[in-house]
């Protein structure tokens, strides 16, 4: 038989015909995106909940506050375990083959709604930072006013400046070297000794004087009309907000002041620990001082930066300068401290069981080895290695401690970058009461009418307008729109049917957002009918896997009747996030209605305990057993929504 | 209403209800999310070179510029102040706290141009206010429009 090339070059109508018939075969490079159905169960989302994956990367719409869908992207490893593990539900995909420009179309399709998305609502958290801060300045103008300096004077919470403070930083214009011996750091000294040679003699304070006055100046101004003039598929960027001009400043005067004082970190910044894996070769040291070399330039360099919001970089820079000193005099690492705070609030080994926190200090043991080993490759530290160094040391003593001391772990709290917060007092501005009771004003108007307009375009309605809804109508008003760029004319009688026809030849067929489709287990039926489906798969949940797991160790019906109920698990403990329950009834159908009962009768329990403990948890007990109630009715009728679930379990890799 | 009727509907109501708390509501504070994350994706590949892994979260830091990037220089609002502003946070979010002297931040940047089909000028007007005098950024930004 002659190859499809062979015919390419002697027939290419031929070829045509073929590829017309044959959509998504070799002639185009095809690629498959997945539509994810995930199945009910209590807790948020307890109907199901959709998403579309397209690589490793999950987009899906969540129900956000006050009434909103917001699309957000999860790494797909990411959102599996959250609800494959830690919610237990089961994951049903179909793979939907597509060509290859299709494939990227869609993805950046939905990669662009993320982003016009997340700038609009970035422009509302702005108009909320304003209002905090113009409240905490009228507090404070208060209580200037009154007379009345108070310890509980509104401040600020500024990163990284918990790596040099303890208590609440207090900004002053000009604050003179203290009288009373004070811990110097020498290395700052250094640094600062470099400055005139480049900025000239009076840099530091000609520069804190300048910063001081520009802080000064800031107003809440009003924005421009335009910016109600938003759209789903408009880019407008959120601005640069007073809040936040004002927060990064703040953060830069901190920053000067820990420099022109050379004020060295707090003891509990940097953690060392004697142990052999923080051992470190001479070629690791060597790679360490040469990137505390390139950090120290970068430091001098972000003095004269034209970026408002330096100082934090600076901040953190320098934390990490006085750690990279210290390893490299001592020849055994030191880190900053990645966790926001010292006390524990995890207690994960309760939750996963000794075997599985071994099994998490084994990958973090690894991780921080790699991380280690890649001191010394051939490509100079930079601060991404740096961080992963800095990040996989901080896991690794962390779940080793979980290892010894099973409530000391915080393992679920490291900071994407060194970011251990101080407060930080405001610094008034030459502002009256009744100027900012007018900026106050005009800016909660501005904000409901934002508001407004936020919720006309994204506005949540589970019977019309919801988590999977939202994925058919994005995908349906991108094809609408295609079609309008390719100059089709837009004609309200045809419009549907031209949507349609080019969604079957996009993807197959044609899934609308109406009907029952708002539904998730139908909207997936619908899909497998409809689009171009080339396979279907389904991923266990957490205790399920386990179960199939211990098929192994034990005979299956013994494993079957352990893992029935709550008491006799050896794979679930009871915890506080779900209602109380007795029997699992996702496992068997014939039974459910039988253990439902017990089910119900042991929510009602609860409800009864519920209302003796009202006037002491504010409810919390009864809204808890009114959702075990809810999710046990349906098992009278052989439906299954509750699955039990895993908040506490340490973030694994359901590959693995 | 015959008995069965009234079964079948109560069977609907009972299960439809139990559907009615549609939607994943957004879990705690984006912050926590956003730590568990990367605690969640540093344990989980240990075993792929540091190497490997690296040149997929520089990829993704890049990729992630140079969308809002081209965006950004599309739009006709934005000062170039906003700009920095959401750079900086983007670029915490993979980890990086000086940005500027990020090399892939300034590929990130000019991928992005290159994306937004600007026209000559324009790219030199954003390259200039960018990079000002240093060649290294320049450089990278034109490595990022040719990638």
């Amino acid at each position: 038989m002659r190859s499809f090339l062979e015919l390419r070059h002697a027939c290419p109508v031929c070829v045509l015909l073929l590829a017309l018939c044959f959509p998504g075969t070799p002639f185009g490079a095809s690629r498959t995106f997945e539509y994810l159905c995930i199945n009910a169960s209590e807790g948020s989302a307890s109907g199901g909940h959709a998403a579309i994956k397209f690589g490793g990367d999950v987009f899906h719409f969540q129900h956000v506050p006050p009434g909103l869908l917001r699309i957000t992207k999860e790494d797909f490893g990411w959102f599996r375990f959250q609800y494959g593990y830690q919610e237990n539900r089961t994951i049903r995909s179909h793979s939907i083959e597509v060509s290859e420009e299709t494939f990227k179309w869609l993805n950046e399709t939905f990669n662009r709604r993320l982003l016009v998305q997340d700038e609009q609502f970035a422009a509302l958290d702005a108009m909320d930072g304003d209002l905090r801060l113009i409240q905490a300045l009228q507090n404070s103008a208060a209580q200037r006013n009154s007379n009345s300096p108070s310890d509980d004077a509104p401040d600020l919470t500024l990163k990284a400046l918990g790596y040099f403070f303890a208590e609440r930083w207090q900004p002053q214009p000009a604050r003179p070297l203290s009288a009373e011996p004070v811990p110097v750091s020498s290395l700052l000294q250094t640094l600062k000794a470099a400055i005139p040679a480049r900025y000239g003699e009076d840099f530091l304070a000609t520069k804190q004087r300048q910063t001081w006055n520009r802080l000064l100046t800031l107003k809440p101004e009003p924005r421009e009309p335009a910016e109600l003039d938003i759209a789903e598929d408009r880019f407008s960027p959120a601005g640069y907000s007073f809040a936040q001009h004002y927060v990064d400043l703040l953060t830069d005067l901190a920053a000067l002041e820990v420099l022109a004082r050379a004020i060295p970190p707090k003891r509990d910044a940097i953690i060392r620990a004697e142990i052999p894996e923080f051992r470190l070769t001479r070629e690791a040291v060597a790679a360490l001082d040469r990137y505390r070399q390139t950090l120290t330039a970068d430091l001098l360099r972000l003095l004269s930066s034209e970026r408002t919001d330096w100082g934090y970089p600076l901040l953190a820079g320098i934390a990490r300068l006085h750690a990279l000193e210290r390893s490299i005099a001592s020849g055994r690492l030191a880190i900053l401290d990645r966790y926001p705070a010292a006390e524990s609030t995890s207690s994960a080994r309760d939750e996963a069981g000794s075997a599985l926190i071994s099994a998490l200090f084994e990958r973090t043991r690894q991780a921080y080895t790699s991380a280690k080993s890649g001191l010394i490759s051939a490509q100079p530290l930079d601060e991404r290695r740096y961080g992963q160094l800095e990040v996989s040391a901080n896991l690794f003593l962390e779940t080793r401690r979980g290892m010894v001391q099973p409530h000391a772990a915080r393992l679920l709290q490291v900071d994407m970058t060194p970011s251990r917060p101080a407060a930080a007092s405001l610094i008034a501005l030459p502002l009256t009461a009744e100027q900012l009771a007018g900026y106050r004003q005009a800016l909660t108007t501005r904000r409901e009418a934002y508001l407004t307009k936020l919720m006309s375009l994204y506005g949540y309605n589970l019977m019309a307008r919801n988590c999977v809804t939202e994925i058919f109508r994005v995908i349906n008003q991108a094809i609408a729109k295609r079609l309008e760029e390719n100059g089709e004319p837009r004609d309200a009688d045809t419009e549907l049917a031209r949507i349609t026809a080019e969604s079957e030849r996009l993807l197959g067929g044609y899934v609308d957002e109406t009907s029952l489709n708002l539904i998730p287990f139908v909207s997936f039926q619908t899909v497998g009918k409809s689009y171009r489906v080339r396979s279907t798969e389904e991923l266990l949940p957490y205790r399920e896997e386990h179960i199939r797991q211990a098929y192994h160790q034990a005979m299956p019906f013994l494993v079957d009747m352990e893992e029935s109920n709550v008491i006799s698990s050896a794979i679930y403990r009871w915890h506080g996030d779900d209602a109380a329950f007795l029997f699992f009834t996702q496992d068997a159908v014939w039974s459910r209605p039988i253990l439902g009962s017990f089910n119900l009768a042991v929510a009602l329990g609860q409800t009864l305990t519920g209302l003796f403990a009202l006037p002491w948890d504010s409810g919390e007990n009864l809204r808890k057993s009114l959702k075990g109630v809810f999710v046990s009715i349906p098992e009278l009728f052989f439906f299954n929504i509750r699955k039990g679930s895993f908040p506490l379990l340490p973030p694994i890799d359901p590959a693995d | 209403m015959s008995n069965r009727k009234i079964s079948a509907s109560l069977i609907t109501a009972v299960f439809t209800a139990s559907l009615l708390s549609g939607c994943s509501f957004s879990k705690s504070s984006e912050s926590s999310s956003e730590s568990s994350k990367s605690i969640f994706n540093l344990a989980s590949s240990p075993l792929s070179s540091s190497s490997e892994s690296l040149k997929t979260k520089e990829e993704k830091y890049e990729q992630d510029v140079a969308d809002y990037t081209a965006e950004y220089v599309v739009s006709s609002s934005g000062e170039l102040e906003s700009f920095k502003d959401r750079l900086g946070k983007l670029a915490e979010r993979h980890g990086i706290t000086n940005w500027e002297s990020d090399h892939n931040t300034y590929v990130g940047i000019g991928r992005g141009l290159r994306k937004a089909k600007l026209g000559k000028p324009q790219i030199s007007a954003f390259t200039e206010s960018l990079s000002g005098n240093d060649p290294m950024k320049r450089k990278a930004i034109e490595e990022g429009m040719n990638k």
